[in-house]
This record gives structure tokens, sequence and C-alpha cells, in this order.
């Protein structure tokens, strides 16, 4: 075993280890959250190109299912600033 | 006596923020009401203590060891494997924090996963490393440098909410008027030099 081996073991077994710790404490204190926002951002284009106002289509799919923004009173504007 | 040393040294006399200037984006950041700062304060006190503590295990056993004789020093991935480890912590914080404290994940914003890249955190790793600093002392030097953070962090975040209610030159208004005060809470601290 060299130093190179040694390097490679260390940082892809730390690598490895925290990743699985990650991955349990993200499964144990799951959030549930809305899952109505999810389906509204499917529908959306997903280019997060802020015409509608928002700081991105997550951000937009979560005030629509909240009733801050009703779709009537939406107005896209693309490219005029 | 010695940890008498250790801990009044991380915490006042070396402090992160005030003295060895560390960490400065969060102080600056956060410290605009002292809820949000006293929430930033117990995630970093956390944060740095366990940091400490994992970075300390694995420099002392990890980064340099023996095998067949052979001396292996690994010692030139302190920086890649510390930023690592705290990178992992901070993540496993945030989604606890999500889960268990939703009010203080949302106050605390952008400023939680950038705890991460806080300078603070890393530099106690590094400096834990170069005084070659065994788990415990690590440990206790860790937690008490969060202390010392907490400490100047609660102190501005107080001061600055006396200055909403003052009325200084318009020129002074907001950040100047900032940095004014923590240079002045910075030469404070300079009066506990040569404590220890």
């Amino acid at each position: 075993m060299n130093t190179l081996t040694g390097a490679v073991l260390l940082m892809g077994g730390a690598g490895l280890f925290l990743g699985i710790i990650i991955g349990l404490f993200a499964r144990i204190f799951k959030t549930p959250g809305d899952s109505r926002v999810e389906l509204v951002q499917e529908l959306l284009p997903g280019a997060n190109c802020g015409g509608c106002g928002k700081a991105g289509c997550a951000d937009f799919a979560k005030s629509v299912v909240s009733g801050e923004i009703l779709l009537p009173d939406v107005r896209f504007q693309a490219g005029n600033k | 006596m010695k940890y008498l040393e250790l801990t009044i040294g991380a915490a006042l006399v070396y402090n992160f923020v005030l003295t060895r200037f560390l960490g400065i984006c969060p102080f600056l950041g956060v410290s605009k009401r002292i809820s949000t700062a006293m929430g930033m304060s117990g995630a970093v006190i956390f944060v740095m203590t366990i940091a400490s503590c994992c970075t300390a295990f694995i420099y002392n056993y990890m980064l340099r060891f023996t095998i067949d004789g052979k001396v292996i020093d690994l010692s030139f991935l302190q920086v890649l494997i510390f930023i690592l480890v705290i990178a992992a912590l901070v993540q496993v914080i945030e989604i606890v924090m999500q889960k268990l404290t939703p009010a203080l994940y949302q106050a605390l914003g952008i400023y939680l996963p950038l705890i991460t890249t806080n300078c603070a955190v890393l530099g106690a790793a590094a400096l834990n490393f170069n005084a070659n600093r065994s788990v415990l002392d690590a440990t206790i030097f860790g937690c008490f440098s969060g202390v010392g953070f907490a400490i100047a962090l609660l102190l501005f975040a107080s001061l600055r909410e006396r200055l909403e209610l003052a009325a200084p030159p318009k020129a002074f208004q907001g950040t100047p008027l900032a940095l004014i005060t923590a240079g002045i809470l910075a030469m404070a601290f300079v009066g506990f030099a040569g404590l220890c």
C-alpha cells in the first residue's frame, strides 16, 4: 500500500460513509411536503425564466398551491425588462 | 489550568470573529435580530464542536499511520477531508432542523447551508491540526471557539438592534454603521490580549 492507494481509500471511504449517514438521516427526518406543489411543478416548463415574477418554477408552484397567485392574474413577460 | 487557558483563549483572547477575523459573513449577515443571531450561534457552536471532534479523530488516527513498517503520510489531504466532513455535518443538521424547528430553519435561510463555507469552522479544524491537539482538547477548543463566535454575534446583534432606533447621518445608515460598530467591538476585544 502506498500513499496513492491510501489517499483513494481514505477519501472514497469517507465519502461512502458520510453519504450513507446523510441518506439515513434524510430518510428518518423526512419532511412531508405538500404533494400538490410537485404536481404543479411537473406541469411547468422548468426553465426558471422568471417571467412570472417569481424566483423560479418551484417558487411559482408553491405560490399557486398556497393561493397567493391566482392563475387568471398571471401575466408572463418574456424578454422585455 | 491548561483547559482554562484553552477555553478562555478560544472564546475571548483569540476570538474567532473579532481577533482572528474568521466567519465575518454570518457575523454581518444574521446580526440584524437577536432571535436569528441566537439560532445561528447555536447552530455554529454545534457544528464547530462536532466538526472539531470528527476532524481531530481523522487527523489523529487516519491521516498518518504505519503499515508494514512504512509510514503513510496523507496530511496533504487535510483541507479536502475537513471540508467533506463539515459539509456532510451541515447537511445532516439542515435535515434535522427542517423537521424539528421549521421556524428557525426559515429564519436562518441561506446562512444555514453557508456554515459549510464558514471559514471559522474550517479554521478551528485547521488550527487544531496545526497545534496537533488530541481529540478531547480539539473538541473543547471547537466548542469554546463556537461560544466565542456566539458572544461576538450576540453582542453585535444587540448593538445593532439598539442602533436601529438611533438617527445617524445619512451616509452612515445601515452597513457603514454596522462595520464601524464591528470595528469598535474588535478594539474592545483587544483588551483581552495577554490574558493567556
